[in-house]
């Protein structure tokens, strides 16, 4: 099976069965030739050859390798072609792409060719979605099926968002049950949604930087600025991963739960030999199986959450048996493959010999989007972060604007698709396709299904809510900002100097000013400012929000605007 | 002296006033309803230049100077560097009609005595190596750096606590309560101070801190939207200007900044994609390699501009010892160190080195009256 070539160790890190990928590439990392495969990421390829140190960071000149995997951090930058600071991890190879590792900030070759300005392009339509997950595809067809003509946006390049992941088009499936439940899951509901596609279009590699005038929205797209006025907005972009630091957390190795399951499921790729999952929820547990399933050395996973708070919640898990029988059965699994399941308490230290370390505290919601068209928020102490209000229709309190999913506030991909069919609905009837009679009789089996699910859900929620405990391992001596490579002494000492306020931590420290604008850093520094310094939640005002959502390209600006 | 001096405004202005009392031996309080340089100081520009036309007010050029040299020398005093970069400026014209009075205000900066150099296009670009083949013309003055704006604030209030003086975060002034000639108190959201001096400097915001004494004055808010990129290796020292008061620095860290025009849009804190666009435009075909960088933020400040472009500095007229120092537009950072020795001066003195009276605060409406 696995043609041992070069070092045994690195070849394994592919995933073979049940897919083909796609045809053979070649190349070049820092002179050497390497065979890719079409339709992989620079970041798999370099797993795959066992390069895990990427750049070393401008600051510290510290090791950084993979750490997010979807795009985020910036952690895995490498210079392409002459072009530094681009993301490994999203970008897909090409045949003769030449690659260097960074040291320090990335250098840019002066005799490259300008790229071009881009063209600006007005669009209008009746409703658009932001994000292709489970509740922006759910909300797309719950609109389209009643005639609705809807756009949805996504920020890959193919829609699933991160639960329901699909492969590239170049890998061949031989066989889907290999590729888990949520696989063939996202490939019915991305197949119902191929049926309504003289209805539904869909953008991949669009992204919302930015919102003009109160609702027009800005989107990069290929070589496009295009300004999108629509009547209804559903918003459905999601949560990422909660940011832990921990001493030696910007190693090459360490890398989100989450990350890793993207690995996994959108390149086949193993995240590591020997893993150490730690952290909290269930999304630990569903990627231990997954690794499982395809040979990695689970050492352990140490869960902070405590079995006994399991039980005063067995009410509301029992809602939904199913869902609660599958939960059991990963633990259940877990077990009989003799990996030890440990419950971390603060204090008690165990150390394991381990390649690869996978962290994952729980999901935040994104909110930037909502926060730029002007939605109320509130902090959420059981989600550990802002969500937007919203009503029984997932109206928010600005009108046509609507949430679902996990930017609504971390839910789960069954909430996400409830929740979608409901905002999709209400922003067809907004947008005037539907009656909204129509909306509440057609809605009312989702809402049903909704409140049941969530109380299921608040449950899990509850079970797994992070506690003040898991940041007591940030010494002063831990990097918190990993842009910027500031560690949380600094941040400490300025927020004594100063005020508690989050803009004032970022002027003074740099915190927040790298690539990821504070998305890794600042529910740290709000951590810390609630447990250490005691500031209510309430009190805690999020930085200012800014355009733009994601670096984008200076050339895209570069267009005569008309106002 | 022991007097109590309350300085309203934890910005540039404010920080270099307590830093200059503070060093005469007075007792300085300053009081910020948000944080340090939370207002223009915290979105400036910090380019410090030494460059004048016919036109310049001759007082204007003096404390420009003063304060160009004395920022220099300062940095020894705090805590921290300044990052000050000193590259020198070029001022570009990018078209035959900015080339011409390119050549007009070399000729005039000349003749002012300033050690400028006017440069034709190749010998700017080998001058300049960043910049592309649409520059025409361009005005070399050395006389010019820049600083990090925020290092700047941090290090005049650092200097000043160390120096006795006290601030407080977080409080916001109702009002100044003045009796005869003295100041009676200092009206807050959290309470009542008294003080024997008060200086006022609020930036922007300083016509809302004044109507409880009956003065106006027109400073208003200009708006100026900046583009941050991400961060390179250092490419360039200088600072490039362009017309319309767009220009291009790259900060200590890495940074390029592009800014900015003068708009007067209220305290409208937003983007417009009309300004970013129009400034991405000019300056990449001005400085070819920045359509290869990514746009990492946006955002805007709003600076301190008065009716007549000059700042505001001297003592109100029916109240002595309440001292406004505010309405510096967009020099408020290099304008700093003079306007906080001028007002130290004018309270320990009673009269300062350099002549402030084309600054003062009833020329408005000694204006108005004729």
């Amino acid at each position: 099976m696995n043609k041992i070539t070069g070092d045994s160790l690195t070849q394994n890190l592919r995933i073979q069965t049940g897919i083909k990928r796609g045809q053979v590439v070649e190349i070049d990392i820092e002179g050497r030739t390497v065979r890719a495969h079409e339709g992989e990421t620079i970041g798999a390829v370099l797993a795959a050859s066992g390069i895990r140190k990427i750049r070393l960071s401008p600051h510290g000149q510290d090791p950084r390798g993979m750490y997010c995997c979807m795009g985020l951090c910036h952690d895995c930058l490498v210079t392409v072609d002459g072009q530094p600071n681009v993301r490994a991890c999203v970008t897909p190879v090409q045949a003769g792409q030449q690659i260097t590792l960074q040291k320090g900030l990335g250098r840019f070759d002066t005799d490259l060719p300008q790229p071009p300005s881009a063209r600006l392009v007005h669009h209008h339509v009746p409703l658009v979605i932001i994000g292709g997950g489970p509740a922006g595809l759910s909300a797309a067809i719950a609109a389209a099926r009643w005639g609705g003509q809807v756009l949805v946006i996504d920020e890959n390049s193919q829609p699933g968002g991160q639960i329901y992941r699909q492969l590239p088009h170049t890998f061949q499936v031989n066989n889907p049950a290999t590729l888990g439940l949520d696989y063939l899951e996202g490939q019915s509901l991305l197949s119902e949604l191929a049926k309504m596609s003289d209805r539904v279009t869909i953008w991949g590699d669009a992204q919302v930087w930015s919102v003009f005038n109160s609702r027009q929205l800005a989107v990069a797209r290929n070589d496009e600025l295009v300004l999108l006025d629509a009547k209804a907005i559903v918003v459905a972009t999601g949560a990422y991963e909660r940011p832990v630091p921990v001493p030696g957390g910007t190693l090459p190795g360490v890398m989100t739960v989450g990350g890793a399951q993207v690995l996994l499921k959108s390149q086949r790729i193993r995240p590591g030999h020997r893993v150490l999952l730690a952290g909290t929820g269930p999304l630990q547990l569903v990627v231990a199986n997954q690794m499982l399933d395809v040979g990695v050395d689970v050492v352990s996973v140490a869960e902070s959450a405590s079995t006994r708070d399991a039980w005063r919640y067995i009410f509301d898990l029992l809602h939904h048996p199913r869902l609660l029988m599958h939960g059991l059965g990963y633990l259940r699994r877990l077990k009989r493959h003799g990996i030890p399941l440990l419950r971390s308490h603060v204090g008690n230290t165990k150390a394991f010999d381990v390649d690869t370390v996978c962290i994952g505290y729980g999901l935040i919601p994104s909110i930037w989007l909502t926060n730029m068209l002007g939605c109320k928020h509130a902090y959420n102490p059981l989600v550990g972060g802002w969500v937007p209000y919203f009503d029984n229709n997932m109206q928010t309190d600005q009108e046509g604007v609507f949430v679902a999913g996990d930017g609504a506030g971390v839910a789960g991909a069954l909430v996400a698709r409830k929740q979608g069919t409901i905002a999709g609905l209400f922003a067809a009837a907004y947008a005037g396709v539907i009656a909204t009679g129509q909306a509440e009789r057609i809605g009312l089996l989702a809402r049903k299904q909704l409140m049941s699910l969530q109380k299921f859900r608040r449950a899990v929620d509850c079970i797994y809510q992070t506690y003040p405990a898991i940041y007591r391992n940030v010494t002063d001596d831990t990097v918190v900002c990993r842009c910027e490579g500031v560690k949380a002494g600094v941040i400490r000492r300025a927020i004594k100097k100063g005020t508690t306020d989050l803009n004032d931590v970022k002027k003074r420290t740099r915190t927040g000013m790298g690539y990821c604008q504070g998305a890794n850093c600042m529910p740290t520094v709000a951590a810390m400012l609630s447990h250490e310094f005691r500031v209510k939640a309430e009190e805690i005002k999020m930085t200012t929000t800014r355009p733009p959502f994601r670096p984008i390209p200076m050339n895209l600006l570069m267009v005569e605007a008309d106002s | 002296m022991n007097e109590q001096v309350i300085i309203i405004g934890g910005g540039v202005i404010g920080t270099a006033c307590a830093y200059f009392l503070s060093r005469r031996g007075l007792e300085v309080h300053v009081l910020e309803r948000n944080h340090l340089g939370a207002g223009a100081s915290g979105a400036a520009a910090a380019i410090i230049e030494d460059i004048s036309s016919s036109d310049t007010p001759e007082w204007l050029r003096i404390l420009g100077l003063e304060s160009y040299r004395l920022i220099l020398e300062l940095e020894d005093d705090f805590e921290q560097p300044l990052e000050i970069i000193r590259g020198g400026s070029l001022h570009v014209a990018l078209n035959e009609q900015e080339a011409s009075e390119i050549y007009l205000f070399s000729k005039e900066a000349q003749g002012m005595g300033h050690n400028c150099e006017l440069l034709n296009g190749p010998e700017a670009r080998r001058l300049e190596p960043l910049l592309g083949p649409k520059v025409q013309a361009a005005l070399y003055n050395p006389a010019c750096y820049h600083v990090n704006p925020f290092r700047l604030c941090e290090g005049y209030l650092h200097a000043a606590l160390c120096r006795g003086a006290r601030i407080d975060y977080g409080i916001s002034v109702r009002s100044v309560q003045v009796r005869n000639d003295r100041i009676e108190r200092v009206v807050t959201d959290q309470g009542d101070f008294d003080a024997d001096w008060v200086v006022v400097a609020t930036g922007a915001y300083t016509p809302q801190v004044l109507p409880s004494i009956g003065i106006k004055i027109p400073i208003f808010p200009a708006r100026g939207q900046v583009i941050v990129t991400e961060a390179c290796p250092q490419m360039t020292q200088r600072v490039l200007m362009f017309f319309n008061h767009l220009y291009i620095k790259q900060t200590a860290s890495g940074n390029f900044y592009l800014g900015s025009h003068t708009e007067f849009a209220g305290f409208e804190n937003r983007i417009t994609l009309e300004k970013i666009t129009t400034y991405a435009h000019v300056l990449a075909h001005a400085v070819p390699i920045l359509a290869r960088l990514k746009g990492l933020r946006f955002f805007a400040g709003f600076r301190p501009i008065s009716v007549d472009d000059l700042p505001v500095i001297g003592p109100v007229p029916n109240c002595p010892r309440l001292i406004i120092a505010s309405g510096h537009g967009r020099t408020g950072i290099h304008y700093s160190a003079s306007t906080g020795k001028a007002v130290s001066e004018l309270i320990v003195d009673g009269k300062t080195e350099l002549p402030i009276d084309v600054f003062s605060v009833d020329r408005f409406e000694k204006q108005s009256e004729l």
